[in-house]
Protein backbone atom coordinates (compact mmCIF):
# COMPACT_ATOMS: atom_id res chain seq x y z
CA UNK A 1 0.00 0.00 0.00
CA UNK A 2 1.15 3.56 -0.65
CA UNK A 3 1.33 5.42 2.63
CA UNK A 4 1.89 9.05 3.46
CA UNK A 5 2.80 9.93 7.02
CA UNK A 6 4.20 13.01 8.73
CA UNK A 7 7.01 11.94 11.05
CA UNK A 8 8.67 14.51 13.28
CA UNK A 9 7.54 17.30 10.99
CA UNK A 10 8.64 15.71 7.69
CA UNK A 11 6.25 14.24 5.14
CA UNK A 12 7.28 10.68 4.30
CA UNK A 13 5.95 8.55 1.44
CA UNK A 14 6.58 4.85 1.22
CA UNK A 15 5.00 1.51 0.44
CA UNK A 16 4.05 -0.81 3.30
CA UNK A 17 2.43 -4.21 3.78
CA UNK A 18 -1.08 -3.97 5.27
CA UNK A 19 0.05 -6.02 8.27
CA UNK A 20 3.01 -3.76 9.11
CA UNK A 21 3.04 -2.15 12.54
CA UNK A 22 3.95 1.49 13.06
CA UNK A 23 6.89 0.62 15.32
CA UNK A 24 8.40 -1.49 12.51
CA UNK A 25 8.13 1.40 10.04
CA UNK A 26 9.69 3.85 12.49
CA UNK A 27 12.62 1.64 13.46
CA UNK A 28 13.30 -0.52 10.41
CA UNK A 29 11.94 1.69 7.62
CA UNK A 30 12.86 5.16 8.84
CA UNK A 31 15.79 4.31 11.12
CA UNK A 32 14.25 6.02 14.14
CA UNK A 33 15.53 3.54 16.69
CA UNK A 34 14.89 5.77 19.71
CA UNK A 35 11.53 4.04 19.83
CA UNK A 36 12.20 0.64 21.40
CA UNK A 37 10.58 -2.76 21.17
CA UNK A 38 10.31 -4.45 24.55
CA UNK A 39 7.43 -6.88 24.82
CA UNK A 40 5.96 -6.54 21.34
CA UNK A 41 2.51 -7.22 22.86
CA UNK A 42 1.33 -3.79 24.02
CA UNK A 43 2.23 -4.15 27.66
CA UNK A 44 5.65 -2.58 28.31
CA UNK A 45 5.32 0.89 26.77
CA UNK A 46 8.87 1.22 25.38
CA UNK A 47 7.38 1.87 21.92
CA UNK A 48 5.16 4.82 22.91
CA UNK A 49 5.02 7.67 20.38
CA UNK A 50 2.62 10.57 19.91
CA UNK A 51 0.01 10.04 17.18
CA UNK A 52 -1.82 13.29 16.37
CA UNK A 53 -0.77 14.51 19.80
CA UNK A 54 -1.88 11.50 21.81
CA UNK A 55 0.48 8.98 23.32
CA UNK A 56 -0.05 5.51 21.84
CA UNK A 57 1.79 2.20 21.75
CA UNK A 58 3.27 1.97 18.27
CA UNK A 59 3.26 -1.85 18.40
CA UNK A 60 -0.56 -1.63 18.62
CA UNK A 61 -1.02 0.59 15.55
CA UNK A 62 -0.94 -0.50 11.92
CA UNK A 63 1.19 1.74 9.72
CA UNK A 64 -1.76 1.78 7.30
CA UNK A 65 -4.08 2.97 10.04
CA UNK A 66 -1.68 5.79 10.95
CA UNK A 67 -1.51 7.04 7.34
CA UNK A 68 -2.37 10.72 7.09
CA UNK A 69 -1.50 11.33 10.74
CA UNK A 70 1.31 13.19 12.47
CA UNK A 71 3.71 11.00 14.41
CA UNK A 72 6.25 12.32 16.89
CA UNK A 73 9.01 10.03 18.15
CA UNK A 74 11.58 10.81 20.83
CA UNK A 75 13.93 12.00 18.07
CA UNK A 76 11.39 14.66 17.16
CA UNK A 77 11.38 16.34 20.55
CA UNK A 78 14.67 18.15 20.12
CA UNK A 79 17.18 18.38 17.25
CA UNK A 80 20.40 16.28 17.52
CA UNK A 81 22.69 18.06 19.95
CA UNK A 82 19.91 20.45 20.88
CA UNK A 83 18.61 21.28 24.31
CA UNK A 84 16.61 18.67 26.18
CA UNK A 85 12.92 19.32 26.72
CA UNK A 86 11.84 20.41 30.20
CA UNK A 87 10.63 16.89 30.99
CA UNK A 88 13.82 15.25 29.71
CA UNK A 89 15.98 17.66 31.73
CA UNK A 90 13.91 17.11 34.88
CA UNK A 91 14.14 13.32 34.47
CA UNK A 92 17.93 13.66 34.06
CA UNK A 93 18.26 15.78 37.18
CA UNK A 94 16.15 13.39 39.26
CA UNK A 95 18.05 10.32 37.96
CA UNK A 96 14.81 9.19 36.34
CA UNK A 97 16.51 7.79 33.24
CA UNK A 98 17.93 4.71 34.98
CA UNK A 99 19.23 2.13 32.44
CA UNK A 100 17.52 4.06 29.66
CA UNK A 101 15.66 1.34 27.82
CA UNK A 102 12.20 2.35 29.01
CA UNK A 103 13.05 6.07 28.92
CA UNK A 104 11.99 7.00 25.37
CA UNK A 105 8.59 5.39 25.96
CA UNK A 106 8.24 7.08 29.34
CA UNK A 107 9.24 10.47 27.90
CA UNK A 108 6.69 10.15 25.09
CA UNK A 109 3.91 8.91 27.42
CA UNK A 110 4.58 11.42 30.20
CA UNK A 111 4.94 14.23 27.67
CA UNK A 112 1.21 14.06 27.08
CA UNK A 113 0.51 14.34 30.82
CA UNK A 114 2.91 17.28 31.23
CA UNK A 115 1.50 19.04 28.15
CA UNK A 116 -2.07 18.60 29.42
CA UNK A 117 -1.12 19.99 32.82
CA UNK A 118 0.57 22.99 31.19
CA UNK A 119 -2.49 23.66 29.01
CA UNK A 120 -4.85 23.46 31.98
CA UNK A 121 -2.49 25.38 34.27
CA UNK A 122 -2.55 22.52 36.79
CA UNK A 123 -0.04 20.01 38.12
CA UNK A 124 -0.79 16.28 38.29
CA UNK A 125 -0.86 14.72 41.76
CA UNK A 126 1.51 11.88 42.62
CA UNK A 127 -1.28 9.25 42.29
CA UNK A 128 -2.19 10.74 38.90
CA UNK A 129 1.43 10.50 37.73
CA UNK A 130 1.68 6.90 38.94
CA UNK A 131 -1.62 6.03 37.26
CA UNK A 132 -0.33 7.60 34.03
CA UNK A 133 2.70 5.29 34.26
CA UNK A 134 0.64 2.06 34.31
CA UNK A 135 1.46 1.50 30.64
CA UNK A 136 5.24 1.87 31.08
CA UNK A 137 7.21 -0.92 32.71
CA UNK A 138 10.62 -0.32 34.29
CA UNK A 139 12.53 -3.46 35.27
CA UNK A 140 15.56 -1.67 36.77
CA UNK A 141 14.74 0.18 39.91
CA UNK A 142 11.24 1.51 40.02
CA UNK A 143 9.35 4.67 39.52
CA UNK A 144 10.13 7.06 42.40
CA UNK A 145 12.75 9.04 40.52
CA UNK A 146 10.55 9.16 37.42
CA UNK A 147 7.65 10.53 39.48
CA UNK A 148 9.96 13.17 40.99
CA UNK A 149 11.13 14.07 37.49
CA UNK A 150 7.55 14.73 36.35
CA UNK A 151 6.87 16.81 39.46
CA UNK A 152 10.03 18.84 38.80
CA UNK A 153 9.09 19.32 35.14
CA UNK A 154 5.58 20.51 36.03
CA UNK A 155 6.91 22.87 38.71
CA UNK A 156 9.47 24.33 36.29
CA UNK A 157 6.80 24.73 33.64
CA UNK A 158 4.45 26.48 36.12
CA UNK A 159 7.28 28.79 37.26
CA UNK A 160 8.03 29.56 33.60
CA UNK A 161 4.39 30.52 33.05
CA UNK A 162 4.47 32.85 36.04
CA UNK A 163 7.70 34.50 34.88
CA UNK A 164 6.25 34.87 31.41
CA UNK B 1 4.12 -7.60 11.41
CA UNK B 2 0.95 -9.61 11.16
CA UNK B 3 2.21 -12.67 9.37
CA UNK B 4 -1.03 -13.93 7.83
CA UNK B 5 -2.24 -12.74 4.43
CA UNK B 6 -4.22 -9.58 5.06
CA UNK B 7 -5.78 -6.59 3.33
CA UNK B 8 -6.63 -3.22 4.81
CA UNK B 9 -9.27 -0.73 3.74
CA UNK B 10 -10.47 2.58 5.10
CA UNK B 11 -14.11 2.97 3.97
CA UNK B 12 -15.50 6.44 3.28
CA UNK B 13 -18.69 5.83 5.23
CA UNK B 14 -20.73 3.35 7.20
CA UNK B 15 -22.62 2.03 4.14
CA UNK B 16 -19.35 1.17 2.40
CA UNK B 17 -18.08 -0.50 5.58
CA UNK B 18 -21.24 -2.63 5.81
CA UNK B 19 -21.02 -3.60 2.13
CA UNK B 20 -17.38 -4.66 2.54
CA UNK B 21 -18.22 -6.61 5.68
CA UNK B 22 -21.08 -8.42 3.93
CA UNK B 23 -19.15 -9.10 0.74
CA UNK B 24 -15.75 -10.29 1.98
CA UNK B 25 -14.96 -13.60 3.64
CA UNK B 26 -12.90 -13.15 6.78
CA UNK B 27 -13.57 -9.41 6.95
CA UNK B 28 -13.25 -7.84 10.38
CA UNK B 29 -13.97 -4.39 11.70
CA UNK B 30 -10.88 -2.59 13.04
CA UNK B 31 -11.42 0.35 15.40
CA UNK B 32 -8.81 1.03 18.09
CA UNK B 33 -7.20 -2.35 17.52
CA UNK B 34 -5.94 -2.61 21.09
CA UNK B 35 -7.26 -6.18 21.45
CA UNK B 36 -7.59 -7.25 17.83
CA UNK B 37 -4.03 -6.40 16.70
CA UNK B 38 -2.25 -8.40 19.45
CA UNK B 39 -4.64 -11.29 18.79
CA UNK B 40 -3.92 -11.20 15.05
CA UNK B 41 -0.20 -11.21 15.73
CA UNK B 42 -0.33 -14.10 18.18
CA UNK B 43 -2.64 -16.13 15.96
CA UNK B 44 -5.41 -16.10 18.58
CA UNK B 45 -7.65 -14.44 15.99
CA UNK B 46 -7.72 -14.23 12.20
CA UNK B 47 -8.77 -11.73 9.54
CA UNK B 48 -8.46 -11.58 5.75
CA UNK B 49 -9.58 -7.97 5.50
CA UNK B 50 -9.48 -5.24 8.11
CA UNK B 51 -12.14 -2.56 7.66
CA UNK B 52 -10.81 0.46 9.56
CA UNK B 53 -13.75 2.46 10.96
CA UNK B 54 -11.75 4.48 13.50
CA UNK B 55 -12.12 7.79 11.66
CA UNK B 56 -15.71 7.44 10.45
CA UNK B 57 -17.48 10.64 11.56
CA UNK B 58 -20.76 8.69 11.98
CA UNK B 59 -19.11 6.62 14.70
CA UNK B 60 -17.46 9.40 16.68
CA UNK B 61 -18.48 11.95 19.25
CA UNK B 62 -20.72 12.29 22.29
CA UNK B 63 -24.07 14.09 21.89
CA UNK B 64 -27.35 14.55 23.76
CA UNK B 65 -30.34 13.07 21.94
CA UNK B 66 -33.85 14.56 21.94
CA UNK B 67 -34.98 11.88 24.37
CA UNK B 68 -32.42 12.82 27.01
CA UNK B 69 -29.97 10.05 26.27
CA UNK B 70 -26.24 10.42 25.72
CA UNK B 71 -25.26 9.03 22.33
CA UNK B 72 -21.66 7.84 22.45
CA UNK B 73 -20.26 7.01 19.02
CA UNK B 74 -18.79 3.50 19.00
CA UNK B 75 -15.38 4.71 17.77
CA UNK B 76 -15.09 7.31 20.55
CA UNK B 77 -11.79 6.67 22.36
CA UNK B 78 -12.10 5.48 25.97
CA UNK B 79 -9.98 8.47 27.04
CA UNK B 80 -12.59 10.88 25.61
CA UNK B 81 -15.43 8.97 27.26
CA UNK B 82 -13.63 9.05 30.63
CA UNK B 83 -13.07 12.83 30.47
CA UNK B 84 -16.35 14.02 28.95
CA UNK B 85 -18.11 16.49 31.31
CA UNK B 86 -21.62 15.32 30.33
CA UNK B 87 -20.74 11.66 30.89
CA UNK B 88 -19.02 12.46 34.19
CA UNK B 89 -22.11 14.34 35.41
CA UNK B 90 -24.88 12.13 34.04
CA UNK B 91 -23.40 8.64 33.70
CA UNK B 92 -20.47 8.62 36.13
CA UNK B 93 -20.31 4.81 36.30
CA UNK B 94 -19.60 4.79 32.58
CA UNK B 95 -16.83 7.40 32.80
CA UNK B 96 -15.22 5.54 35.72
CA UNK B 97 -15.40 2.23 33.86
CA UNK B 98 -13.86 3.78 30.74
CA UNK B 99 -11.02 5.12 32.86
CA UNK B 100 -10.46 1.76 34.56
CA UNK B 101 -9.46 0.02 31.33
CA UNK B 102 -5.84 -0.71 30.48
CA UNK B 103 -3.50 2.27 30.59
CA UNK B 104 -3.54 5.83 29.17
CA UNK B 105 -2.12 4.78 25.80
CA UNK B 106 -4.62 1.94 25.39
CA UNK B 107 -7.43 4.34 26.34
CA UNK B 108 -6.20 6.85 23.73
CA UNK B 109 -6.84 4.36 20.92
CA UNK B 110 -9.20 1.79 22.42
CA UNK B 111 -12.82 2.61 21.65
CA UNK B 112 -16.15 2.39 23.46
CA UNK B 113 -17.49 -0.07 20.86
CA UNK B 114 -14.40 -2.26 20.89
CA UNK B 115 -14.54 -2.42 24.66
CA UNK B 116 -18.21 -3.47 24.60
CA UNK B 117 -17.46 -6.16 22.02
CA UNK B 118 -14.16 -7.52 23.36
CA UNK B 119 -15.58 -11.02 23.54
CA UNK B 120 -13.69 -13.24 25.92
CA UNK B 121 -11.95 -10.33 27.63
CA UNK B 122 -13.43 -9.05 30.89
CA UNK B 123 -13.33 -5.40 29.85
CA UNK B 124 -14.82 -2.75 32.11
CA UNK B 125 -17.39 -0.93 30.00
CA UNK B 126 -20.09 -3.66 29.59
CA UNK B 127 -20.85 -3.89 33.31
CA UNK B 128 -21.30 -0.11 33.58
CA UNK B 129 -23.47 -0.03 30.44
CA UNK B 130 -25.70 -2.74 31.91
CA UNK B 131 -26.08 -0.95 35.25
CA UNK B 132 -26.84 2.28 33.39
CA UNK B 133 -29.66 0.58 31.47
CA UNK B 134 -27.90 1.50 28.23
CA UNK B 135 -28.77 0.33 24.74
CA UNK B 136 -26.55 -0.09 21.70
CA UNK B 137 -27.24 0.88 18.11
CA UNK B 138 -26.37 -1.78 15.52
CA UNK B 139 -26.21 -1.24 11.77
CA UNK B 140 -26.48 -4.32 9.56
CA UNK B 141 -27.48 -5.45 6.09
CA UNK B 142 -31.13 -5.36 7.18
CA UNK B 143 -30.97 -1.80 8.52
CA UNK B 144 -30.51 -0.35 11.95
CA UNK B 145 -31.79 -1.65 15.24
CA UNK B 146 -31.08 -1.33 18.92
CA UNK B 147 -30.38 -3.92 21.58
CA UNK B 148 -29.88 -3.57 25.31
CA UNK B 149 -26.33 -3.62 26.67
CA UNK B 150 -27.39 -6.74 28.56
CA UNK B 151 -28.40 -8.50 25.32
CA UNK B 152 -25.12 -7.45 23.68
CA UNK B 153 -23.09 -8.85 26.59
CA UNK B 154 -24.98 -12.14 26.32
CA UNK B 155 -25.04 -12.63 22.56
CA UNK B 156 -22.48 -10.25 21.00
CA UNK B 157 -23.19 -8.34 17.81
CA UNK B 158 -24.88 -10.28 15.00
CA UNK B 159 -22.54 -11.33 12.15
CA UNK B 160 -22.27 -8.68 9.46
CA UNK B 161 -23.31 -5.85 11.76
CA UNK B 162 -21.37 -2.86 13.04
CA UNK B 163 -21.92 -1.39 16.49
CA UNK B 164 -22.41 2.33 15.83
CA UNK B 165 -23.26 3.86 19.20
CA UNK B 166 -23.97 3.38 22.87
CA UNK B 167 -27.17 5.08 24.09
CA UNK B 168 -27.07 5.87 27.80
CA UNK B 169 -29.94 7.26 29.86
CA UNK B 170 -28.51 10.54 31.17
CA UNK B 171 -30.30 10.29 34.47
CA UNK B 172 -27.75 11.86 36.73
CA UNK B 173 -25.12 11.28 39.29
CA UNK B 174 -26.54 8.44 41.47
CA UNK B 175 -24.32 5.75 40.00
CA UNK B 176 -20.86 4.32 40.64
CA UNK B 177 -18.30 1.77 39.46
CA UNK B 178 -15.81 -0.14 41.65
CA UNK B 179 -13.06 -2.50 40.58
CA UNK B 180 -10.36 -4.74 41.97
CA UNK B 181 -7.86 -5.11 39.14
CA UNK B 182 -5.46 -7.93 38.47
CA UNK B 183 -2.07 -6.28 39.04
CA UNK B 184 -0.47 -7.61 35.86
CA UNK B 185 -3.25 -7.52 33.27
CA UNK B 186 -5.35 -4.64 34.67
CA UNK B 187 -8.45 -6.74 33.92
CA UNK B 188 -10.91 -6.93 36.80
CA UNK B 189 -10.74 -9.78 39.28
CA UNK B 190 -14.15 -8.31 39.92
CA UNK B 191 -15.84 -5.05 38.94
CA UNK B 192 -19.29 -3.87 39.99
CA UNK B 193 -21.45 -1.04 38.69
CA UNK B 194 -24.64 0.26 40.27
CA UNK B 195 -27.22 2.88 39.43
CA UNK B 196 -29.94 4.09 41.81
CA UNK B 197 -33.18 4.79 39.93
CA UNK B 198 -36.73 5.67 40.92
CA UNK B 199 -37.56 1.96 40.57
CA UNK B 200 -34.77 0.77 42.84
CA UNK B 201 -31.12 -0.11 42.32
CA UNK B 202 -29.56 -1.82 39.33
CA UNK B 203 -26.54 -4.00 40.10
CA UNK B 204 -24.15 -5.53 37.56
CA UNK B 205 -20.95 -7.51 38.07
CA UNK B 206 -18.12 -8.72 35.84
CA UNK B 207 -14.77 -10.47 36.20
CA UNK B 208 -16.02 -12.69 39.00
CA UNK B 209 -18.73 -14.05 36.73
CA UNK B 210 -18.58 -15.75 33.33
CA UNK B 211 -19.49 -12.44 31.68
CA UNK B 212 -20.94 -9.05 32.61
CA UNK B 213 -24.26 -9.81 34.30
CA UNK B 214 -27.11 -7.87 35.82
CA UNK B 215 -27.95 -9.50 39.16
CA UNK B 216 -31.72 -9.12 39.47
CA UNK B 217 -32.01 -11.43 42.47
CA UNK B 218 -29.52 -9.29 44.38
CA UNK B 219 -31.53 -6.21 43.37
CA UNK B 220 -34.78 -7.82 44.61
CA UNK B 221 -33.25 -8.79 47.94
CA UNK B 222 -31.94 -5.27 48.44
CA UNK B 223 -35.33 -3.76 47.54
CA UNK B 224 -37.16 -6.15 49.89
CA UNK B 225 -34.84 -5.37 52.79
CA UNK B 226 -34.72 -1.63 52.11
CA UNK B 227 -31.20 -1.70 53.51
CA UNK B 228 -28.00 -0.95 51.54
CA UNK B 229 -25.57 -1.46 54.41
CA UNK B 230 -22.45 -3.52 53.68
CA UNK B 231 -23.87 -6.38 55.77
CA UNK B 232 -27.15 -6.35 53.84
CA UNK B 233 -25.35 -6.29 50.49
CA UNK B 234 -23.01 -9.13 51.52
CA UNK B 235 -26.02 -11.16 52.64
CA UNK B 236 -27.74 -10.50 49.31
CA UNK B 237 -24.66 -11.85 47.52
CA UNK B 238 -24.31 -14.86 49.86
CA UNK B 239 -27.79 -15.93 48.77
CA UNK B 240 -26.61 -16.22 45.15
CA UNK B 241 -25.71 -19.73 43.93
CA UNK B 242 -21.94 -20.34 44.24
CA UNK B 243 -21.90 -21.50 40.62
CA UNK B 244 -22.52 -17.89 39.55
CA UNK B 245 -18.91 -17.05 40.46
CA UNK B 246 -16.20 -18.52 38.26
CA UNK B 247 -12.87 -19.02 40.03
CA UNK B 248 -9.74 -17.79 38.27
CA UNK B 249 -6.04 -18.03 39.16
CA UNK B 250 -5.77 -17.75 42.95
CA UNK B 251 -9.47 -17.12 43.57
CA UNK B 252 -12.37 -19.27 44.80
CA UNK B 253 -16.09 -18.86 44.18
CA UNK B 254 -16.54 -17.96 47.85
CA UNK B 255 -13.89 -15.22 47.66
CA UNK B 256 -15.30 -13.80 44.41
CA UNK B 257 -18.84 -13.74 45.82
CA UNK B 258 -17.59 -11.84 48.86
CA UNK B 259 -15.52 -9.45 46.74
CA UNK B 260 -18.49 -8.77 44.46
CA UNK B 261 -20.55 -7.93 47.54
CA UNK B 262 -17.90 -5.63 48.98
CA UNK B 263 -17.44 -3.75 45.70
CA UNK B 264 -21.20 -3.44 45.19
CA UNK B 265 -21.64 -2.11 48.74
CA UNK B 266 -18.90 0.47 48.13
CA UNK B 267 -20.45 1.48 44.83
CA UNK B 268 -23.91 1.82 46.39
CA UNK B 269 -22.51 4.00 49.18
CA UNK B 270 -20.76 6.27 46.68
CA UNK B 271 -23.81 6.42 44.39
CA UNK B 272 -26.07 7.33 47.31
CA UNK B 273 -23.62 9.99 48.49
CA UNK B 274 -23.54 11.67 45.06
CA UNK B 275 -27.31 11.46 44.47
Amino acid sequence: MDISLNVNGSDRQFSAEPGELLVERLRDGLGLTGTKVGCDTGQCGTCVVRLDGRSVKSCLVLTASAAGSEVTTVEGLTPPGGELTGLQEALRQEHGTQCGFCTPGMVMALGELVDKAAQEGTAPTEPEIREWLTGNLCRCTGYHSVVRGVQRACAASAAGRQDG
Amino acid sequence: MILTELDYVRPAGLDEALALLAGTRGARVLAGGQSLLPDLRSGADTARLLIDVRRLAELRGITRTGTGELRIGAATPLADLAADPEVLARAPELAAAARANGDPQVRNLGTAGGNLLAAGRPTDLPVAAIAAGARVELAGPGGRRTATAEELAAAGAPPGSILTALLVPATGPAAAFEKTADRATRYPVCAAAVRITADGVRVAVTGATARALRLRDVERRLAAGGDHSTEAVLAAFRAEPRSLFVPGPGTSAEYLGHLAGVLTARALARAAASA
